[in-house]
């Protein structure tokens, strides 16, 4: 059942946010995307926000959008974390190989630690969002990004190497 | 299969005598066929100096435990029910009750005895097991007796007694720190297990760590023993011949000689990424260890030995308590025992009482070839260190 509730939740977060970010995407012209901003420098990072708060969007302006995804994504972070231990755990029952066994039992932690990342990046970028005007202030979020990308991305390829070799 | 032929007051001078350390084995085997659940209450009570409810307190699974097992429990016995109703009862696939304690079921982080079974396509494995379980508490609450009735599943799996032994800083009172017990010399039971073993180990004996574990092992601990012996002939001899459940097999274990220890298991080694975190939370140290040094029992090397002399007789007393059954007639081949003792060594261990995930996987691989019918060259006896070195 928490599975099955997980994995709605998730679908219906990841359509939203995908809209959310379709808006950043095509809001300006060099078409910045929400992993660009996450992934910037100090310069790069103040021009995309800087952009983002110059458009109007709505009521608001394009900026509102991408701290409205910002606060989504808390709540996307709890749901993939948790995908990630329920379906390496349920995986982990069925993997007989030791090795793969243990890559599952590891993905437990590991997708709390992308977590622990991405919340990292996430108050970062609420911060900067809440800087614009003075670059002085603004923090790179890449050092949580790229960890956060390849933590989640081992665990899913882990799962997916022991699910595919499950089918045969 | 003998009657009780004692009389009640016979009855109460053999149990005096077994809470004295003092019982003939030829009174033990008595008494064994005259113990019903109330005479059994009787001992554990003066075995713990407790009354009833203190007993079945003590012995109760705590709340946040209860809730972990249940949800691994009720996710395994999903499997098993999806097993059901692809029509899995057929040809060689075979239904299992298991009933245990964290060996069978430790909640989420390991993969313990049980998942590895369950893993195998032609068994399909109810789990009635929780971890911090007492065999006490699983013969008290009879969840088995029912589940039995409903599934008459093939295997019966059974692994109980390390939390009424451990469980609750118990092995705190039933050591002797002076060093100079001879409770063994005065128990006819156990030095019967160890002529067995002296000729014909199953599982080779350490006979220095042994003799200074015996040292340090109190009368109750021989009551304790003898207490598990009653216990799980009681519950062997009414699976096996109360005629409700004709060919059904019971295996048995009796755990690894574990470790006292306190170590946070800081060593570096990303797939064991959990011991730290298992050994800060989970109580590592407070089974074995503190309680050995509360009773002044200071030396690692002397209570390595102590946890060495009982896990071996305990070992010993489940080999024995099967073939009690081994030698009844219809009942040559109804129960087995998994025999884990040195499996682990001093670095396979996830604390103090739990193997690391590869080393329950050989366990639990023993007793898939104990299922599969692989023959084993101890006869019921399947050493795990033979079957999966």
């Amino acid at each position: 059942m928490t599975r099955k509730i997980t994995w709605g939740v998730f679908i219906l977060l990841g359509l939203y946010m995908g809209f959310q970010a379709h808006v950043l995407k095509f809001a300006t012209c060099r078409e910045y995307t929400i992993v660009q901003l996450e992934t910037a420098n100090k310069c790069r990072g103040q021009a995309i926000l800087k952009e983002w708060k110059s458009l109007p969007y709505g009521e608001g302006t394009v900026l509102d959008v991408a701290r409205s995804n910002t606060y989504w994504d808390f709540l996307f972070i709890l749901c993939y974390v948790t995908m990630i231990v329920i379906q390496s755990y349920n995986q982990m029952q069925r993997e007989k190989w030791m090795f793969l066994n243990a890559l599952l039992r590891l993905n437990l932690f590991l997708a709390f630690l992308a977590g622990f990342f991405d919340i990292c990046e996430n108050s970062m970028l609420l911060h900067n969002f809440s800087h614009v005007a003075d670059g002085r202030y603004y923090l790179e979020t890449r050092w949580a990004t790229w960890p956060k990308f390849i933590l989640s991305g081992w665990a899913v390829l882990a799962w997916l190497v022991s699910l595919v070799k499950s089918w045969f | 299969m003998e009657g009780c032929l004692l009389s009640p007051e016979q009855k109460a001078g053999h149990i005096k005598l077994f809470l004295e350390n003092r019982i003939t084995a030829e009174q033990l085997a008595e008494l064994r066929h005259c113990v019903n659940e109330k005479d059994l209450a009787v001992i554990i009570q003066r075995i713990y100096d407790l009354n009833e409810k203190q007993v079945l307190d003590v012995a109760a699974l705590d709340s946040v435990m209860a809730f972990a097992d249940t949800i691994k429990n009720t996710r395994r016995n999903a499997v098993f029910t999806n097993k059901i109703n692809h029509n899995f009862r057929n040809g060689n696939n075979k239904i299992i009750l298991a009933e245990g304690d964290s060996w069978f079921n430790y909640p989420i982080i390991l993969s313990d005895v049980v998942d590895w079974i369950a893993m195998e396509k032609n068994m399909a494995v109810y789990s009635l097991a929780n971890a911090g379980d007492w065999l006490l508490n699983m013969l008290h609450q009879r969840k088995y007796v029912e589940d039995l009735s409903v599934l008459h599943p093939e295997f019966f799996l059974m692994s109980a007694g390390g939390n009424d032994l451990v469980g609750k800083s118990r092995i705190g009172a039933i050591v002797d720190p002076s060093g100079h017990s001879g409770e063994f010399d005065h128990n006819e039971f156990a030095k019967q297990l160890m002529v067995k073993v002296r000729t014909n180990p199953v599982v080779p004996l350490d006979e220095p760590k042994f003799e200074d574990g015996l040292k340090y092992l109190s009368k109750d601990f021989y009551a304790l023993l003898m207490f598990f012996h009653l216990q799980y002939y009681f519950l062997m001899n009414g699976i096996l011949n109360g005629g409700k459940f004709p060919g059904i097999k019971i295996i048995t274990q009796g755990y690894d000689f574990a470790i006292p220890q306190h170590n946070g298991g800081w060593r570096f080694n990303p797939l064991h990424w959990f011991k730290p975190f298992i050994r800060m939370f989970l109580g590592n140290g407070t089974w074995l260890k503190t309680p050995l040094q509360m009773r002044g029992i200071l030396d690692p090397a002397t209570q390595e030995n102590i946890v060495y002399a009982m896990i071996y007789l305990f070992n010993e007393m489940m080999i024995k308590t099967g073939s009690l059954f081994c030698e009844m007639k219809g009942l040559e081949k109804s129960v087995f025992h998994v025999d884990s003792r040195g499996s682990a060594g001093r670095n396979g261990w996830t604390d103090e009482l739990h193997l690391l995930p590869e080393h329950f996987k050989n366990t639990g691989m023993t007793f898939i070839d104990c299922i599969n019918g692989v023959p084993s060259k101890n006869g019921q006896v399947y050493v795990v260190n033979q079957m999966h070195p």
